[in-house]
């Protein structure tokens, strides 16, 4: 065992808005000596963007009682290419007072309004046939290992889901900037494709940037199960892998594109060993007993109810629903894509998915950035942006006309909808699994 | 009992409780850094209590003393060495089972006083589980007693001179362990707190020396559970050239390691498979475990 001296030992913290999100916008907390604790008693720093949105500050404002007096206030802030940071896509533009950073976050409203997705679906009280005293909570929207913004309302009967609400309350109000900051960069390519200043200039690029995302973002939303499972091993791994992809992604997203950056993204990336590493993950999601016992028959989706839900995206592949728009790009149909799918449909399946998505992906990117090397069929025809793009949460779409926006995200409505009707039933705990393991945004997209 | 108790059971749980809070950074991989829990301690006893607002509220704050009185009774019955224990009474087996049992109602009137619902809800987790997991623990204290013939530990650890009762038993040890474990509420137990799903549960609203007794008690709790494990099932002070005290500390100590670091490699258990292993697997194989014991003690220890 390697012993590191305790003083570098990560303190706990409130990590505003979420370890995934700062993860897919390439800093961990870890950088910033932080890391992700769900216990008011024991967090001891604050972690968060100098602007909060008016959705989270009256959360904030509300967790923050529950600290300590004493607990320090750490503003950090991420950029996952040019100048789009964390905080200027937080900030509010329209709606809503939001709370300033350095301590002041005593502004704005509670973001329980009705304008908000809400899913409200009810269920029958538990089979056991008792009558308890209904316990009405809500789980988010920070401070707990789903993404900052998600907020579970749920009635519990005794410890069983009886009623459950899933809300996204974010909303990027920028024109132009990418709407959902679970997945920057993959909105930012599809919204290039029309009209916006490309991130990825070459068709092969952007490829290999989109697949980056996609490897990280699951691997962000691996660690989160982690965290929320308590499995140790599962967060070391996590973390291992993003910290060799962070620096790939960093590399993609470069601007200066040329054979010396190609050479130095090839060879500073140091892919085998990334593709090493995550067939080992891979291999451990699938053959972890204690992982499977947590994770299996819990919130099943079955291939019909998937497709009657029309559920898209990793949670419909991992119902055996065989949905990816990748199939349909040249680009990748030139790469021999083929979609990973499984047809267990509960939350042992959809972590597999994402696992092997995520090997999947570093290799399309490697491909991808070979052929961007060798020049392969830049001038294609068919290189030009596919209608669909598939994100790390399924299919979204970009489109402008009349100098307006029309950007839209298929399915993730009824990702939320199928999450919130697989907790009715299940013991906390359980419910919890299985709403984390549909991977959902809090961000709401679509005008 | 003697005048060694009051002074010997409080002094070896603060030092083995520091211990127990070193053994922890070893486990997680950081070198452990004295200094360090000072200082986390010193800002732990600074902060304000807090008193929430329900109508129980004093069940709040007598739930730390009770968990932490629970957990001194259960060291006092642990045998370090001959002559060096805090009560060695003629059914301290049974002692330092009924003084576990009081963990039970201070975690859950930790939950309940508390009044927030997730704390309620992980008292209600907790009172379940110890339902389940309290009929393993007496059963396998029944069968290590048996071959004995005596419900005082003193006389277990005499009776394993020759060979350890983890070896004779094993099937007793492996239901023990986990049982013992779920009474710390440590990892992958920590249903009663489970930070991730409860937000710290039914411990969450602890502050200042309310925060600091709870932390105490669980650490005093899992020296308690660790010796005892030493002596009745590793054959306690016995063994080859090392002082007597020192082989109980360090066989104490590994069974510490040990639970530390199958709390970090292990996810948190659910609480309803925990409890239908307990019900249909644990309570039916500790019934077997005493048919066992009482074959061995026809056997060999008549």
């Amino acid at each position: 065992m390697v012993l590191t001296p305790a003083r570098s030992a990560l303190v706990p913290a409130l990590v505003v808005p979420d370890e995934q999100t700062w993860t897919v916008f390439g800093a961990d907390p870890a950088a910033f000596g932080a890391r992700p604790s769900f216990d008011p008693g024991t967090i001891r720093r604050l972690l968060a963007p100098a602007q909060v949105p008016a959705e989270l500050a009256a959360a904030l404002r509300a967790y923050r009682t529950a600290l300590a007096d004493d607990v320090p206030v750490a503003y950090g802030d991420v950029a996952f290419g040019g100048e789009v940071t964390l905080s200027t896509l937080l900030e509010p533009s329209t709606h809503g007072e939001h709370g300033h950073g350095h301590g002041e976050h005593d502004h704005g409203e509670h973001g329980h309004g009705g304008h908000h997705d809400m899913m409200a679906i009810v269920g029958e009280p538990s089979a056991d046939g008792l009558v308890m005293e209904p316990i009405h909570l809500s789980y988010g929207p920070i401070g707990t290992p789903l993404p900052g913004g998600l907020v579970a309302d749920v009635t519990l009967d005794g410890d069983v889901v009886a009623e459950s609400t899933v809300r996204a309350l974010l909303r990027v109000e920028r024109p132009a900037s990418p709407p959902d900051l679970l997945s920057p960069v993959a909105w930012t390519v599809a919204m290039a494709g029309h009209g916006v200043a490309a991130a990825a200039t070459s068709p092969w690029l952007r490829v290999a940037a989109v697949e980056i995302e996609r490897a990280v973002s699951h691997l962000a939303w691996l660690r989160s199960l982690g965290r929320l499972v308590d499995s140790q091993p599962l967060i070391d791994k996590c973390t291992r892998m993003l910290t060799s992809l962070q620096v790939s992604r960093r590399v993609l997203l470069d601007d200066d594109i040329g054979d010396a950056w190609l050479h130095a993204a090839i060879g500073q990336a140091d892919f085998d060993e990334c593709r090493e590493r995550l067939d080992g993950l891979v291999a451990w999601v699938r053959r972890s007993w204690a992982l499977r016992w947590r994770l299996g028959g819990r919130s099943v989706v079955t291939p019909s109810r998937a497709r009657e839900l029309a559920l898209r995206g990793p949670a419909a592949r991992a119902s055996g629903v065989a949905d990816d728009a990748r199939v349909a790009d040249p680009l990748y149909r030139a790469l021999d894509f083929n979609p990973v799918v499984h047809s267990g449909g509960d939350a042992v399946a959809r972590a597999r998915v994402r696992a092997e998505e995520a090997l999947a992906s570093v290799g399309l990117a490697v491909d991808a950035l070979a052929m961007a090397y060798v020049g392969g069929d830049a001038r294609r025809a068919d290189a030009r942006a596919p209608a669909v793009f598939e994100s790390p949460r399924g299919p979204i779409t970009a489109r402008r006309s009349s100098g307006t926006w029309e950007l839209a995200a298929p399915g993730a409505d009824a990702t939320r909808r199928a999450a919130a009707d697989a907790m009715i039933g299940s013991e906390w705990s359980a419910a919890l699994v299985g709403l984390a393991s549909f991977d959902l945004s809090p961000w709401r997209v679509g005008w | 009992m003697s005048g060694w108790t009051l002074v010997g059971v409080p002094a070896v749980a603060l030092v083995g409780a520091a211990l127990v809070a070193m053994l922890e950074q070893l486990v997680a991989g950081f070198r452990p850094a004295p200094s360090g829990l000072a200082r986390t301690a010193l800002a732990t006893l600074r902060q304000p209590l807090r008193r929430p607002e329900t109508y129980d509220n004093w069940l709040f704050h007598i739930a730390p003393g009770l968990l932490l009185t629970a957990a001194v009774v259960a060291l006092a019955t642990v045998p370090w060495a001959p002559g060096f224990r805090g009560i060695d009474f003629q059914a301290g087996v049974i002692l330092f089972g009924g003084a576990l049992a009081y963990v039970t109602p201070a975690v859950f009137m930790a939950g309940w006083g508390s009044g927030s619902p997730l704390a309620v809800v992980g008292g209600f987790r907790w009172l379940a589980l110890m339902l389940a997991y309290a009929m393993p623990v007496a059963m396998v204290v029944t069968a290590v007693a048996a071959p004995a013939g005596s419900l005082r530990p003193t006389d277990i650890v005499e009776i394993q001179h020759a060979v350890p009762m983890g070896l004779v038993q094993p099937l007793a040890l492996a239901l023990w362990l986990p049982a013992v474990v779920a009474v710390c509420f440590l990892p992958p137990f920590d249903l009663p707190q489970a930070p991730s799903e409860l937000g710290g549960g039914a411990f969450a609203a602890y502050r200042g020396l309310d925060a600091a007794l709870v932390w105490l008690a669980q650490r005093v709790l899992l020296v308690a559970v660790s010796g005892m494990t030493a002596a009745l099932f590793l054959s306690g002070w016995h063994g080859p050239v090392l002082p007597p005290a020192l082989w109980m500390a360090l066989k104490t100590a590994t069974v510490a390691v040990l639970i530390l670091w199958a709390g970090r490699r292990l996810p948190r258990m659910e609480i309803d498979r925990t409890l239908a292993l307990a019900w249909k697997v644990a309570n039916p194989l500790a019934i077997l475990a005493i048919v066992i014991a009482g074959g061995l003690t026809l056997g060999f220890y008549r």
